[in-house]
């Protein structure tokens, strides 16, 4: 099945160039222009506003880049509104000049899409003009500015094989929330939606959301309590390497839970969470408070390398969650390898993971919990007296050492010092496991992996094994 | 306020319908979208030493909307100034009570490995800002702006939506009529969407325009700590452009036609009423709640 990327950005101007040369047959055109253009990337729009010769037959052009290597510039002719049918950019033009010898026409390249909820209304059309009715498309946001989506809802993508929510690799965030203005990929809502929904809430399968920094911290009056909602249909759904944070208040009645798995599956459907950052998370009206919810999950689950930092409940009787799994009997939790830190319950509320039923199954290894932490929901029993000889438990925040715990100035990648280092599991390479919150490659680099999504140890595995066999 | 309207049925029960409020946007929201384009940390350079520039509209921009600005005063200190309250307090290497701590060192050379990192030096310390405000003024940046280039606000009132985006969808403007006079003796629905109605235009409120968003549900386990909802049409508002033909002088052909650029976005003074453009399909019949 075929790829197409398109991106996603409110930048409509990015350059105009004027193409210089061209090969190939319809519909891909490599073409070289008489400057290269700048600030392009694979996905964007290439708009050339045409007429013929001497005027007549106008019609707007849009061409997709699908390559860019060097100055050559693969452009797919994908429409014309004039009917005019597939044509080179080359030999394209203005209406100046006249017959045989017109004025070649510029080429101004543009986002594909604005937001994300018109990537997702064109995701559910039946007619699209941009991919294959059977493509993995990928939306590739880009940081031109912040991403003020409230609610994108995905419940349908036709006959699509995948699609996958992304960033631009040279605007993605660096593991530290960049904020708004910030040039990076961040989606900050300014107004809210009906409580329980998601910023992002999916309804479909093989859907992939990775790369995402999400700013909560304008809707603190809004009744917003979740980003990411998994619900009905979801199987081969994967969260990765987003970054979301910054939700202090919630006037609605129930609590953030801000990755939240609605829905049952089937037992065979698989849902991965990995390598997330979620922190400051702050209920102030009696509610629970969760960092990633798959209690109603009935499939099989990989939560893996996450780390959750302040999650804080408000209330006589509520509970700050981490992780809360496990609740179908035919459930089948694999978590490993996560971090979480810095919980606030009622009492002794702390709940740093919470297996929902001794019924289902739970695959633990290399988890760690932090003193806030109740001895029966920490990373060695999970409310169900789990017993994991492999978990670090009751660790304080001089022992996790996050690079910057300093409010407005968080950095959650693990310092030097950190018991977290080399202290995971290591858990392979499906469904991009071995990538860490920075774009590190855990298994091409060889080292041992730590807790947390922050790989900051550089020790080989091979040079571990000599160390140890040296004692 | 600009609406994007879905135009032509989607395939599916759940897809959006003929007419849907896709999405929506505050005047605001436009105003900052373009602000932020004006004040891209592309758009400033780096220093010899690897910092980023300092450009006057940048700081302005950063201190605008940031809450905190973070100064590094040696090699362990970072004197943080919340730049609201002008509160301050240091934080560094050791844990403080309130569980605060930095390295500032690793802070700093992390950032700096990021092309786009928005890291600033002065006298050979680093500053930069951090947390978002919510109370951003944008009028404030665009002030800004116009002083220290030659774009103007006035002329970034449109959300600038992609190509296919105007040929797929309907991009329409609409704002609030303050019926503060009497027009009693004109048709008031027509009067009001074409603008001929006198009336006192202005904004509409945030409420307003995030409520044109809002899907249709049904709240399941209302109550329990498992409550969730079930979407059941992905919009509540609409604009049945097709019953508006002769008041905004639309041709539904040409709207519906995929091969034509369609955008009835308008200048503020010409913008119809929000309030009779959107209409609340369950009141109006067209769904059950």
């Amino acid at each position: 099945m075929a790829t197409t990327t398109v991106s996603i950005g409110s930048n409509q101007s990015i350059d105009t160039e004027t193409p210089g040369s061209s090969s190939g047959g319809g519909p891909l055109y490599t073409v070289v222009f008489g400057t290269t253009p700048s600030g392009i990337s694979v996905g964007d729009i290439g708009f050339m506003d045409t007429e013929d010769a001497g005027g007549g037959n106008a019609s707007d052009y849009t061409f997709l880049v699908t390559v860019i290597n060097g100055s050559d510039i693969t452009l797919k002719y994908l429409t014309d509104t004039g009917g005019e049918g597939d044509h080179s950019p080359l030999g394209l033009y203005t209406g100046g000049g006249s017959s045989g010898s017109g004025t070649q026409a510029p080429m101004v390249f543009k986002r594909a899409f604005s937001t994300i909820t018109l990537f997702e209304a064109m995701i559910d059309d039946a007619s699209p003009t941009h991919w294959g009715g059977s493509d993995d498309v990928v939306g590739e946001c880009h940081g031109d500015a912040d991403f003020t989506d409230t609610r994108v809802y995905f419940t349908t993508k036709q006959s699509l094989a995948s699609v996958k929510l992304t960033a631009n690799s040279a605007d993605r965030h660096d593991g530290t929330a960049s904020g708004t203005g910030g040039g990076k990929v961040l989606i900050r809502p300014t107004a809210g939606t009906t409580q329980n929904e998601g910023i992002i809430d999916i309804n479909i399968d093989n859907f992939i959301m990775e790369w995402i920094e999400v700013d909560l911290g304008a809707l603190d009056a809004q009744t917003t309590n979740k980003v990411v909602v998994i619900r009905g249909t979801n199987d081969g759904n994967i969260i990765r390497n987003n970054l979301i944070h910054g939700k202090v208040g919630n006037p609605g009645g129930s609590g953030p839970n801000i990755m939240h798995v609605v829905s049952a599956g089937a037992t065979a459907d698989v849902i991965s969470i990995l390598n997330n950052i979620i922190y400051e998370i702050i209920e102030t009206s009696n509610d629970h408070c969760v960092a990633i919810n798959t209690n109603q999950w009935g499939g099989i689950s990989y939560i893996y390398n996450n780390t959750i930092y302040n999650i804080q409940a408000n209330g006589g009787s509520k509970s700050a969650y981490g992780i809360l799994f496990g609740n179908p009997t035919g459930a089948v939790a694999n978590v490993k390898n996560n971090l979480v830190a810095y919980l606030v319950g009622a009492g002794t509320n702390e709940r740093s993971y919470y297996k929902g039923s001794s019924g289902s199954t739970a695959n633990t290894a290399n988890n760690l919990s932090d003193d806030t932490a109740n001895a029966s929901y920490d990373a060695e029993d999970m409310a169900q007296g789990l017993n994991d000889s492999s978990s670090l438990i009751g660790k304080t925040l001089a022992e996790i050492s996050f690079v910057s715990t300093g409010v407005g100035s968080e950095d959650l990648h693990i310092d030097t010092d950190s018991v977290c280092l080399e202290a995971g599991v290591d858990l392979g390479t499906t469904n991009e496991a071995n990538i860490d919150i920075d774009g590190v490659d855990r298994d091409a680099t060889g080292v041992i992996w730590d807790i947390g999504a922050d790989q900051a140890s550089v020790v080989e595995s091979g040079a571990a094994a000599f160390m140890m066999f040296l004692d | 306020m600009e609406i994007v309207v879905k135009v032509n049925d989607g395939p599916s029960s759940t897809s959006y319908k003929d007419g849907d409020v896709v999405q929506a946007f505050s005047m605001q929201q436009i105003y900052y979208c373009h602000a932020q384009h004006k004040c891209h940390v592309n758009n400033f350079g780096l220093d010899t030493d690897g910092s980023r520039s300092a450009g006057p509209l940048l700081i302005k921009f950063l201190e605008k909307t940031k809450t905190y600005k973070f100064e590094r005063v040696n090699s362990n200190d970072v004197l943080r100034t919340n730049l609201v309250t002008d509160e301050q307090k240091t934080i560094n290497t050791n844990m403080d009570a309130d569980g605060e701590r930095i390295n500032v060192y690793q802070y700093v050379s992390r950032r700096l490995k990021n092309k786009n990192h928005l890291m600033f030096r002065s006298n050979g310390l680093e500053y930069w800002y951090g947390k978002s405000r919510s109370d951003i003024d944008v009028d404030s940046i665009w002030n800004d702006i116009e002083t220290h280039t030659d774009f103007l606000q006035s002329d970034h009132i449109h959300f600038p939506l992609a190509d296919i985006e105007k040929r797929m969808f309907l991009p329409m403007s609409c704002c609030t009529h303050g019926h503060a006079h009497d027009h009693a003796d004109l048709p008031v629905h027509n009067a009001c969407l074409d603008c001929t109605c006198g009336c006192v235009l202005s904004e509409s409120s945030n409420d307003f325009i995030s409520e044109r968003l809002l899907p249709i549900f049904i709240v399941h386990d209302e109550g329990t700590d498992e409550e969730y909802n079930e979407v059941t049409h992905k919009r509540k508002y609409q604009v049945p452009y097709w019953d508006l033909t002769s008041t905004l002088s639309l041709d539904v052909d040409d709207i519906r036609n995929r091969n034509k650029e369609i955008d009835l976005r308008q200048p503020l003074s010409l913008r119809p009423a929000a309030d009779l453009l959107t209409q609340d399909k369950i009141a109006a019949g067209v769904v059950n709640e």
